[in-house]
């Protein structure tokens, strides 16, 4: 039983990580403008994702410390201060993108204006919080999440092009609109790459109290749920190339996007496209309103677990109190949830190695990791996301300016 | 001669654990006192924001410890600390034999369990366990 709530913690992160508005948005940006062109880019992220989510997950397993925790022991106040800083402005911003996510959906559901559901959902974000524990909002989550296989179900019955999809793992340029097509391919692995999906897994395991017996279970829940992300993402921009491509429709509204499930699912697929990108989006945001908590009070020591009442880790309860309102009103202030989303993408790919990098040091410290450090491939692999997520930091920003 | 104890790997920035288990805070600064032609001698581990901030800038610690000594529920004029006396071990922790209570270092803890949190409905019962 703990074992298949293990998975459930996997896949409710993949969830968070790789289902939110970035991911739905981009993976349908992507398949309209250049079919299945851009697969590989998935690809090389998912992999990228499955070790980063493992290490994470057995630096909880081994040291019973989050990266947060580790990085403020291990880097010291000074390393720690800037990523608090860094952290608390761009998930602010991905808590607002979310929050305008589900209120979006409820928009496409009813027609009245997504801003008269935000504080709605905002309070009901931390309703869900307040009175939950950790394992009901990762199985609720989990549970309501898998709706998103709907986008599965469309994509097969639309008949994909396998044939093409196989080829398009490989890495490929583009034949048209280059510009366009590397912008889009840093948009998704900068939705892939978020910073906070790490430290809400490695939390996720404290709180579950996984210890080293749940290493192999570990690696089987990073690699089962992201996998489970990966398959919808794919599908998703499968299910975009094969309805909206053909139509010249590009993506640059919900509403656009949401044409994909018309053509396989008739009247049902607005609302269903609605039910997946609310439940997406409500997951997530579930997640980074969590992390935001995490972060203040794993770097500075204070009570904390989603499972203990509010008065007992009473600073804990207040920062995601603080935080979700203030994501509310950033979205009412801000606008466009969709504009919101990639520019903390952005956001998320200059942040990426500020957390990567001290990952890195930590899978190698023999104090936190004993005999289960990092091996070789592990830590090439990590290098290597570290050069991808500085080189998305400093392609990302230019182009998203650039590119209005 | 007991072991050397690298105080800036096994201390410093470290989780404090009482004995129960309880998370007390960070170490944010560790107290020395000079000795002339002797070592120096670790007298505390000082517990506070104002003095983690303070090793970022003087400014931002000053601030910090303004901040401190005007709002701080039972006001103090010095940040808390617990004496190097009670401390256990270090390593990826710092494990210490007083309980938290005897810290002062969860004050604002406290004061907001009892003056916020705990009067928002739900606060003290909610639906989660022990």
């Amino acid at each position: 039983m703990k074992s298949l709530m293990n998975v459930a913690l996997g896949i409710v992160t993949s969830i968070g990580g790789f289902l939110d508005v970035g991911a739905i948005a981009t993976a349908a940006l992507a398949g309209a403008a250049f079919g299945v062109q851009m697969l590989w880019v998935l690809a090389v992220g998912t992999v990228c994702v499955i070790f980063l989510t493992e290490m994470a997950g057995r630096l909880a397993c081994v040291s019973h410390h989050s990266l947060v925790d580790a990085v403020r022991e291990r880097c010291g106040f000074r390393y720690f201060s800037f990523l608090l800083i860094g952290e608390l402005f761009v998930d602010l911003l991905v808590l607002a993108a979310e929050i305008g996510g589900v209120a979006v959906a409820l928009h496409l559901i009813t027609g009245i204006d997504y801003r008269w559901f935000v504080p709605i959902v905002a309070f009901a974000l931390w309703l869900l919080i307040w009175l939950g524990t950790f394992s009901i909002v990762q199985n609720g989550a989990s549970l309501l999440g898998l709706i998103t296989l709907a986008f599965v179900v469309g994509m097969w019955w639309m008949g994909p092009p396998w044939h093409e999809a196989m080829k398009a793992v490989v890495p490929s340029t583009p034949t048209h609109d280059a510009a366009k097509y590397w912008f889009i391919a840093v948009g998704i692995l900068g939705a892939l790459f978020e910073p906070f999906m790490l430290n809400f897994y490695a939390s996720g395991a404290i709180e579950e109290k996984w210890s080293l017996k749940d290493i192999p279970m570990n690696r089987v829940t990073a690699v089962l749920g992201m996998s489970f992300g990966a398959v919808i993402a794919v599908s998703i921009v499968m299910l975009s190339a094969l309805t909206l491509g053909p139509h010249g429709i590009q993506v640059d509204s919900y509403e656009q996007a949401a044409l994909m499930m018309v053509q396989p699912f008739g009247s049902w697929g607005i609302p269903l496209f609605a039910a997946c990108l609310g439940i997406a989006c409500f997951g997530a945001s579930l997640q980074v309103a969590l992390n935001l908590a995490y972060l203040f009070s794993q770097g500075f020591g204070w009570r904390w677990s989603e499972n203990l009442k509010p008065h007992e880790d009473a600073r804990f309860a207040l920062v995601y109190t603080l935080a979700i309102p203030v994501g509310a009103i950033l979205v009412m202030v801000l606008g466009d949830p969709l504009q919101i989303t990639t520019f903390s993408m952005a956001l998320n790919a200059l942040l990426a190695p500020v957390i990567v990098f001290p990952l890195l040091i930590l899978m190698n410290d023999r104090h936190y990791l004993r005999e289960y450090r990092n091996h070789a491939l592990g830590n090439i692999v990590v290098s290597a996301i570290v050069i991808i997520a500085f080189l998305i930091a400093i392609v990302a920003i230019p182009l998203e300016v650039l590119g209005g | 001669m007991d072991d050397p104890l690298p105080l800036v790997r096994d201390v410093l920035d470290k989780q404090v654990i009482d004995p129960d288990g309880c998370k007390v805070g960070k170490v944010d600064g560790i107290v020395l006192t000079l000795r002339e032609r002797r070592p120096p001698r670790v007298i505390a581990m000082e517990i506070s924001q104002a003095v983690a901030w303070r090793r970022l800038h003087h400014r931002l610690g000053d601030f910090a410890d303004w901040l401190r000594t005007k709002f701080e529920p039972g006001r103090q004029d010095r940040a808390p600390r617990v004496l190097f006396d009670h401390f256990v071990r270090g390593g990826i922790d710092v494990h210490i034999d007083i309980p938290w209570k005897h810290t002062r270092a969860l004050v604002w803890e406290d004061w907001l369990e009892r003056r916020v949190i705990a009067k928002i409905p739900g606060g003290r019962r909610g639906g989660k366990k022990d």
